[in-house]
């Protein structure tokens, strides 16, 4: 099947500045959104993954830069380099919203609290579309009800108070997807929210996903959500994404010591007491002291001389690349350590 | 690279390329510093506060010292003289120096104005540590009694003080913490609410600790930031209440020196014309210091906010 | 495991712990936040005991009536003090000084690591107040204990006079759990002692746990709402549904005969990391009721797929039914008349 690339990322470096330091966020990542496809992007708090897509939306703070690298996104009419473009220019504000949407972790900030949801998803379509009041409003509620919030007559005109968690993250959605965007990223949307009503964000996203063919970035520390909705991941590590690849490629695989640890290390359901969990030794390095070369040098297993360099990305077999020296070792090992832990 | 090419490159981007090199070089080392001691020193407004606040301070403090004459001392020989090398900000109608009054004025000034701030803090923050910690009844009857010690007017307070005990400086201190306590009250109190419910106050009771060694000892230490500069700035306003009293004849007795007996002299619209020098230079040395504090109230508060990165 | 012998620390029945909602002019009590409603719940000792729930369940604020952080407004606790400290005795009537053995008896670790360390003491500080109040009060004797207790949870002695700042969140949590530990307690309420934690850290602290549990005899009480977690450390699960237990087993009782229809759907909506898994989800509508004003009958029919007649106007009991031989408690009107054959 011929995918089509929605955004290209290559070999982005965003760094971030302090008064006296420099803390190098993202370096060097590179990776493509596919059109209809689930990109997860997964890692540690720290990691640099939210960096990621704010560096995409251009939302990075002021004292932040992107350094080197492009961003591509693949309009229908011809490529926008995004990270030419002017921070607040008019094209970025067209395009973001318009073309490019997304959907914050905490729906209760990232909301006004003095405006009704229906103003405020109105406001969307204002701005990025020729709509007229009546039809815009027409549109909120059509809106609404496929998020599913019932009596969506009543709902619009509410503020966010009077809304519960789940249904926040819904109108979130909903002023996402108002424009009909070609990309969604998603950042940790159901972190503050519970299981239950995380599963029913988690069928809207894929209901929207298939439907209107978007293509969906989304933010997660949870290797539980990356096995149910995506197509792809990329695990990220203290500012580099390490492994990339299909979803079932990634975690039945992990060519990465760092993935392979991590999914050792996660207690995994129904499996009860019996699982042996190996924790990750030591903790992530400070940002503003990190190791040389490959940063998950000190805490790897197969750590070599040759880790002191960074390893390039190179490819395992088709769709899954890595960045490790010892990929093939790795790759083998789990293999094993499987039909280990099954006796 | 044609990012560089197109993006129009500021101030901001050089600073970055120096900083990001640095970094490179490995020349950047954490600082072993307090993060709030750095971020004070990084703060100019602040260091220049510091340093005009030290001045003025340690010139009243060295009164004796750095000038010969009597505060008090009249001489009627030199009245009205202008600024000259003897008289470094000339002498009054009385024929005092006005420098040495200055000096020895900005000593009571200043113990007004901190004594005061201190004292206001000490009651304050001693009531709100303990109510806010405790909340309930006694925490809402303390505030409904700060409200009501916070709406007392100042002005009619010390002339019904000055008519019942004579005019003194002790009065002014002792109204300006009743009227001063309740602001803080309620910083702490609002402080240590929100402090109540971090979790190590919550380990703390499960220990069973008592109420006291829990609020004075284990939050007090984290809720005193906002307090301290508080006090700063209420010093510095404390001291032009000081001087506005005094100027309207309210405050200390007049042969005493202070910063507003001094300007004092001013009231007149004779020497406010002809001898600038009475009132000027004084008013200017208020001005510095009281600007200065609230340098040093700003920066304090910047440098201690979590909030502010950087 | 201990829990063969079955010997009862702690027993609730009926506890209640309601919280005044005050409104009006007169600051008038109008109404109660039902937090725990009802609850009867034995607790071996030795045993890991689960507590899982949504937020706002009540779980933690039955954690905390436990440890008497809130006070329980109706209801038995009774808590077994050994020979030695006077037989079993009610929580809520308690004098001073059996309080105060209380407090050394039965500790608390909390959720947040970094706000669970007083940011301006040393950990020495912070750990020697609690030491002095049970009657340690010489220096060199508190440093020998916080050392031993710091080397315990696999942390070096010296930390004892660093600044939290110091440590990364893992080692925190490790800390906080030494200073729960300092006074040699039988009980520990973790309340969501790992939810806050980077999943490559969460494996160091469970193991950690798990390994102090064999070490000093603890009896756990594991509050939280990863069910993965709560499977991988607990020996019997308790499910809370707004302030009531709908459901308590052993664990693999309740993953294996799962019961209770608020338990199938919570069990469902867990992401698994397993890309060959695709489950089919239970999808929960609507939230959870606000707690002031519960629903009649069956807290969860209004939510519930298999909601009957009956459920709509009386309020099951927790009953005990008996699956496969072992104890299954259940508040559920499908099981009134005995278990129909399951699985």
């Amino acid at each position: 099947m011929q995918q089509q690339a929605i955004i290209t990322v290559k070999d982005l470096r965003t760094y971030f500045y302090s008064d006296k330091r420099c803390n190098k966020v993202l370096n060097g990542i590179s990776f493509e959104l596919y059109k209809g496809r689930t990109l997860c992007v997964v890692g540690e708090s720290g990691c640099g993954k939210s960096v990621t897509a704010s560096s995409i939306m251009q939302l990075l703070p002021k004292l932040s830069r992107i350094e080197s690298g492009s961003i591509t996104y693949h309009a229908p009419d011809g490529d926008i380099r995004i990270d030419l473009l002017e921070r607040n220019g008019k094209e970025m504000r067209s395009l973001r919203g318009a073309d490019i949407a997304m959907i914050f972790q905490d729906p209760m900030t990232a909301l006004n609290p003095v405006y009704t949801i229906g103003y405020q998803i109105g406001e969307n379509l204002k701005y990025h579309t020729t709509l007229d009041k009546e039809a815009r409003r027409a549109r909120t509620l059509e809106l609404l009800t496929q998020m599913g919030i019932s009596t969506p007559e009543k709902r619009i005109d509410q503020y966010p108070h009077e809304f519960s968690g789940g249904m926040r993250q819904r109108a979130m959605i909903a002023m996402a997807m108002s424009c009909n965007p070609k990309v969604l990223i998603a950042d940790e949307p159901t972190t503050a929210l519970d299981v239950t009503i995380q599963a029913q964000i988690f069928e809207l996203m894929e209901k929207l996903k298939t439907e209107h063919d978007t293509a969906v970035m989304l933010i997660t520390h949870d290797m539980g959500v990356v096995s149910e909705l995506a197509d792809d991941v990329a695990v990220m590590y203290m500012g580099n994404i390490v492994e990339r690849g299909s979803v079932k490629e990634v975690l039945k695989h992990p060519a990465h010591p760092y993935t392979s640890a991590l999914l050792r290390s996660i207690p995994v359901l129904h499996k009860g007491k019996n699982q042996n969990l190996q924790p990750i030794r030591g903790s992530t390095p400070d940002p503003y002291d990190r190791p040389k070369g490959c940063q998950f040098g000190p805490r790897c297993d197969f750590f070599c001389e040759k880790c002191n360099e960074m390893p390039p990305e190179s490819p395992v077999c088709a769709g899954h690349s890595v960045r490790c020296w010892n990929a093939d070792q790795v790759y083998g090992s789990v293999a094993k350590a499987g039909s280990e832990s099954e006796r | 690279m044609t990012a560089e090419l197109t993006r129009k490159r500021t101030r901001l981007d050089r600073k970055f390329d120096k900083l990001r090199d640095a970094e490179e070089a490995g020349l950047l080392k954490r600082s072993k510093m307090n993060r709030s001691l750095r971020k004070m020193l990084g703060n100019r407004l602040a260091v220049i506060g510091v340093a005009v606040f030290a001045i003025i301070f340690l010139a009243c403090l060295l009164a004796p010292v750095i000038s010969s004459y009597d505060p008090q001392m009249t001489d009627l020989t030199q009245m009205t003289k202008p600024p000259s090398m003897q008289h470094l900000f000339g002498t009054d109608k009385l024929g005092r120096d006005v420098f040495t009054r200055t000096l020895y004025g900005g000593r009571l000034s200043m113990l007004i104005g901190l004594g005061s701030a201190m004292g206001a803090a000490i009651i304050g923050v001693l009531l709100g540590c303990y109510a806010g910690y405790k909340g309930g009844l006694l925490d809402q009857v303390i505030l409904r009694l700060s409200e009501v010690f916070m709406s007392f007017p100042q002005l009619i307070l010390v002339i019904m003080l000055g008519s019942i005990f004579g005019r003194g400086l002790w009065n002014l201190v002792i109204i300006f913490i009743i009227t001063g306590w309740g602001a803080v009250y309620r910083q702490a109190r609002a402080k240590m609410l929100s402090l109540r419910e971090e979790e190590y106050v919550q380990s703390m009771k499960a220990f069973g600790l008592n109420d006291f060694v829990i609020a004075y000892k284990h939050m007090l230490p984290n809720a005193i930031g906002p307090v301290v500069v508080n006090l700063t700035l209420s010093t510095a306003m404390f001291i032009l209440d000081e001087a506005a009293m005094s100027f309207l004849g309210l405050g200390v007795p007049p042969e005493v020196a202070t910063w507003g007996n001094i300007l004092n002299a001013a009231q007149d619209l004779y020497v406010m014309q002809n001898y600038w020098w009475m009132w000027l230079p004084v008013g200017i040395v208020v001005s510095l210091f009281v600007i200065s504090i609230n340098c040093i109230g700003d920066g304090l508060r910047d440098s201690t906010d979590p909030t502010q990165q950087g | 495991m201990s829990v063969a012998n079955k010997e009862i620390l702690l027993e609730l029945r009926g506890v209640k712990t309601f919280f005044p909602i005050r409104s009006g002019f007169f600051n008038k009590i109008t109404d109660h936040v039902k937090a725990v409603n009802d609850i009867d719940l034995d607790i071996y000792r030795g045993e890991t005991l689960g507590l899982v729930g949504e937020s706002g369940c009540g779980k933690t604020t039955l954690g905390k009536s436990i440890i008497q952080l809130v006070h329980a407004t109706d209801g038995t606790m009774m808590y077994d003090f050994g020979e030695s400290g006077g037989g079993k005795k009610d929580l809520r009537k308690l004098s001073k000084e059996d309080e105060q053995m209380l407090h050394k008896r039965a500790q608390i670790v909390f959720q947040d690591p970094y706000s669970s360390l007083n940011p301006s003491f040393t950990i020495f500080q912070s750990l020697a107040d609690p030491l002095r109040h049970f009657g340690v009060k010489d220096k060199e004797e508190q440093r020998k204990i916080i050392g031993d207790i710091l080397e315990a949870v696999n942390m070096r002695r010296e930390y004892m006079d660093r600044y939290p700042h110091e440590f990364s969140g893992g080692q925190r949590q490790r800390i906080g759990i030494a200073r729960a530990l300092c006074v040699n307690p039988e009980m520990v309420v973790c309340d969501e002692a790992v939810s806050a934690l980077d999943v490559s850290i969460q494996a160091q602290v469970l193991n950690l746990l798990m390994k102090l549990k064999e070490e000093r005899n603890l009896t756990y009480i594991f509050i939280t709402h990863n069910l993965s977690v709560v499977e991988y450390i607990s020996d019997r699960i308790a499910v809370m549904y707004l302030g009531k237990i709908v459901e308590l087993a052993d664990t693999e009782q309740i993953f294996d005969n799962t019961m209770h229809p608020y338990t199938e759907a919570l069990l469902s909506a867990i992401p698994i990391v397993d890309p060959d898994h695709k489950h089919s989800r239970i999808v929960l509508e609507g939230d959870v009721p606000n707690p002031v004003r519960p629903p009649d009958g069956c807290l969860f029919h209004p939510r519930c797929k298999k909601c009957m007649e009956i459920c709509k106007k009386e309020r099951p009991k927790l009953i005990k039914h008996t699956v496969e031989g072992k104890d299954h408690f259940c508040a559920c009107h499908l099981y009134d008349n005995g278990v129909a054959q399951k699985g």
